[in-house]
């Protein structure tokens, strides 16, 4: 009785009807799952070489490491261990205040190198590729360039320091014997080559906020301090989130100069020691890759969140 | 290339750390010539670093060629590992897709043999001895056996300015470390912004051997383990005297607790230092930059210390024939081929190293590179060597800079003496345990 009533309610639906749902369910298919098959293909790299990456060094973070081989499961031994280790601890402090240094400088010297490219705008062109250049410098080549140039003996630094600013005390100043003046020599090395891509990423941030609303400002009788602190800096600020992010990111990452320029790397007695550069020391010179992975994931972690960071920022910016 | 993103922002290290372990994994044996036959036919593969930089690689891939060519149907494929060579070794024994041959550095051959990497070359060490330089051999003992053959060594001896030590009326080299402390506090009194001896704070080779000169040992064997003996007091006395040679007496500056030999070589060509420790090599580099001074250096024997002796670190490099290499017969016949006289000669004057063998070091000695006055010492310095404990992980202790970072430490004043080697005896300990 019952299928015979849905037989003829089914028949009672008009042919055209039946097709056009046919359709859409064709559609339906296409919309859910034809993006995700040609995503495939590159989807399959991504986790290749992103995700095995990071699913093996958490793995990795819960065993004993040996010599490049995994020994037993400890769990989260490797953590503990690596927290309870004052080298780590120094060194996580260190890489912080280093960061924050680097990142304060790098923005605010970039944002001055971009106000002024932007007020000679015919300059510009020429000028930026005079900025960008140091950017194209190969960091190991820099880190190498910087260290002589900051050498005790044969030095620049120390040479313009006492015959420029009569500062006398820095003849023969030895920047890399003690920690903080040699973190001061890498913070100076390292922001030279993060300012340029920051600057002229801002310059061109900059090049947008000359429209009606800066003009009205002016007619209004607003100064040049107030159309940039009021008007212009705030326009730029998604800009300026993604710009304060990426350093903060490359600050933490910093090796290359820490590695060329202290001898032994991290050093003098481990007072210029980075979380990169303890987690290779811990990997490849003492050969324990499970706390080597353990460090490397507490950076990737402090790195996502600060990602996160950076994506909800973005998101109030749109709101 | 500097188109990073955030992804690639929070992996760099993951990857750096998964990508040696991926290498480690894609392993297997490589090796296509697979002969075990016994006869001398077929591929081996030749690897090797290049701790003195590219200046061996013409020389090493002629020899290569000159064997494949007194050797119809062999082939030796050569293959330089630059600056990363124990890494590179590291990850290839850990995937287990090694070469056949290869020129390691000495220190790391326990270290190998540990990993059960290395073909034992001698069950009775005592069976080398008069074929290969003392010093040398020791380098290749792990647990009583032999695991390579000596190939070359490199020693430190005493390189000064004989006109300079003229001019304080001292006519021959310091004999003791107490009189080169003197002799350059009087070189330094007399010659304004000269320095009186270079010190290299930033790598332990060249006061760790001072232990040695104290009369202490940098570690003991006890039983099957080996013991730091880095906080024995004359441990603690020679690392304070090489201190002071800096913070007290001044006789380099500040900076020199953080300098490399290649500093003190700058400051020595450029006249600025009066007496340095420094390898054949190191001699050869202040030469070329600074040809002038060949008539004012001079060389001698490191000088003793209260210890009563002048023993200095044996450098170098070995060959070994790895375990798992599947053509053996070529491997070994390969390496008596680099072992010969008129194939290591050449190669060690080219480098400015000392040869292994006896019959080897004695032609360098009579007309070879070190038959010059100036460069004798070196062959002299070469009889009184020894060679780090054989520890297989010995390479965590110099990874770690623990050595390094313990004079800094007394340098800076940070720590006393005392602290610091009881601390660093801790450390050494712990990585070689």
């Amino acid at each position: 009785m019952k299928t015979t009533i849905r037989r003829a309610a089914s028949s009672a639906i008009p042919r055209a009807l039946r097709e056009r749902r046919l359709l859409q369910g064709q559609q339906g298919f296409e919309r859910r799952f034809l993006p995700w098959a040609f995503l495939a293909p590159l989807l399959a790299v991504i986790v290749g070489v992103v995700g095995y990456p990071v699913a093996r060094t958490i793995w990795l973070s819960f065993f004993d490491g040996e010599y490049l081989q995994s020994g037993p499961f400890v769990g989260l031994q490797n953590y503990r261990d690596i927290f309870a280790d004052p080298y780590y601890t120094g060194a996580l402090v260190r890489t912080t205040l280093f960061a924050a240094a680097v990142v304060v400088t790098t923005i605010l010297l970039s944002l001055a190198i971009a106000l002024v490219l932007d007020a000679a705008p015919r300059a510009a062109r020429v000028l930026s590729v005079i900025v960008l250049l140091p950017w194209a410098m190969p960091r190991v080549a820099s880190g190498i360039v910087w260290k002589w140039m900051f050498d005790d003996q044969y030095g620049v630094v120390n040479w313009l320091l006492v015959n420029w600013f009569g500062l006398d005390s820095f003849n023969g100043y030895s920047w890399f014997s003690t920690g903080t003046p040699a973190m001061v020599a890498i913070t100076v090395a390292v922001v030279w080559h993060s300012v340029p891509f920051v600057a002229v990423s801002l310059f061109a941030g900059l090049r947008g906020t000359h429209g009606e609303v800066v003009e009205a400002a002016r007619v209004d009788g607003a100064s040049a301090w107030q159309i940039l602190r009021r008007i212009r800096l705030p326009m730029i600020r998604p800009l300026l989130v993604v710009m304060t992010t990426i350093s903060t990111i490359w600050a933490y990452q910093s090796f290359d100069h820490f590695l060329v320029m202290t001898t032994p790397p991290g050093g003098p007695d481990h007072s210029t020691e980075v979380l990169s550069l303890l987690t290779w020391l811990e990997a490849f010179a003492q050969l324990d890759q499970g706390s080597a992975a353990a460090m490397a994931v507490v950076l990737f972690l402090m790195l996502a969140a600060v990602s996160v960071l950076y994506v909800r920022l973005n998101r109030e910016d749109v709101r | 290339m500097r188109a990073r993103n955030l992804w690639r922002g929070r992996v760099a290290v993951a990857i750096g750390l998964a990508g040696a372990l991926a290498l480690a994994a894609c392993g297997g044996a490589s090796d296509s010539g697979a002969n075990s036959s016994g006869e001398i036919k077929g591929t081996i593969d030749f690897w090797m670093g290049d701790p003195i930089g590219d200046a061996q690689q013409p020389i090493m891939q002629k020899l290569a060629d000159d064997y494949a060519a007194a050797h119809p149907g062999t082939k030796v494929n050569l293959r330089f590992l630059g600056k990363d060579a124990h890494q590179t070794y590291l990850t290839s024994i850990a995937g287990g897709s090694v070469p056949c041959v290869a020129l390691i550095g000495n220190t790391w051959t326990p270290e190998f043999a540990a990993l059960n990497a290395l073909e034992v070359y001698a069950n009775d060490p005592k069976t080398l001895q008069g074929t290969y330089v003392p010093g040398m051999i020791e380098s290749t003992i792990f647990k009583g056996k032999s695991y390579a053959v000596p190939y070359d060594t490199g020693v430190r001896a005493l390189i000064y300015r004989k006109d300079m030590l003229e001019a304080i009326g001292k006519t021959a080299a310091p004999a003791t470390w107490q009189e080169l402390r003197e002799d350059a506090l009087a070189i330094q009194a007399k010659n304004q912004g000269v320095n009186g001896f270079g010190i290299i704070g930033g790598a332990h080779w060249y006061y760790l051997p001072l232990i040695w000169n104290w009369g202490g040992e940098i570690a003991k064997q006890s039983g099957d383990k080996w013991v730091s003996e880095a906080g024995s007091t004359q441990s603690v006395q020679a690392f304070q005297f090489y201190s002071d040679l800096l913070t007290k007496d001044r006789l380099s500056p500040a900076g020199a607790s953080a300098w490399t030999a290649a500093d003190v070589d700058k400051s020595m060509g450029l006249g600025q230092t009066a007496m340095m420790v420094g390898g054949s090599w190191d001699l050869r580099t202040i030469l070329k930059q600074s040809p002038d001074l060949e008539g004012k250096l001079g060389t001698a024997v490191l000088p003793k210390g209260p210890g009563g002796n002048n023993d200095t670190f044996a450098g170098g490099s070995n060959l070994a024939v790895f375990r798992e290499c599947n053509n053996k017969a070529v491997a070994n016949d390969f390496v008596k081929f680099m072992m010969t006289k008129e194939n290591l000669v050449p190669v060690t004057s080219n480098l400015g190293l000392l040869p292994a063998t006896n019959d080897a070091l004695a032609q360098e000695k009579a007309t070879g590179s070190f038959s010059a006055p100036l460069f004798k010492a070196y062959a002299e310095q070469a009889d009184h060597t020894r060679s780090i404990p054989p520890v297989a992980s010995w390479g965590k202790v110099e990874g770690a800079n623990s050595i390094v970072n313990a004079m800094q430490s007394i340098m800076s004043g940070k720590k006393t003496a005392d602290v610091a080697m009881k601390e660093l005896a801790d450390q050494v300990n712990q990585a070689i345990g």
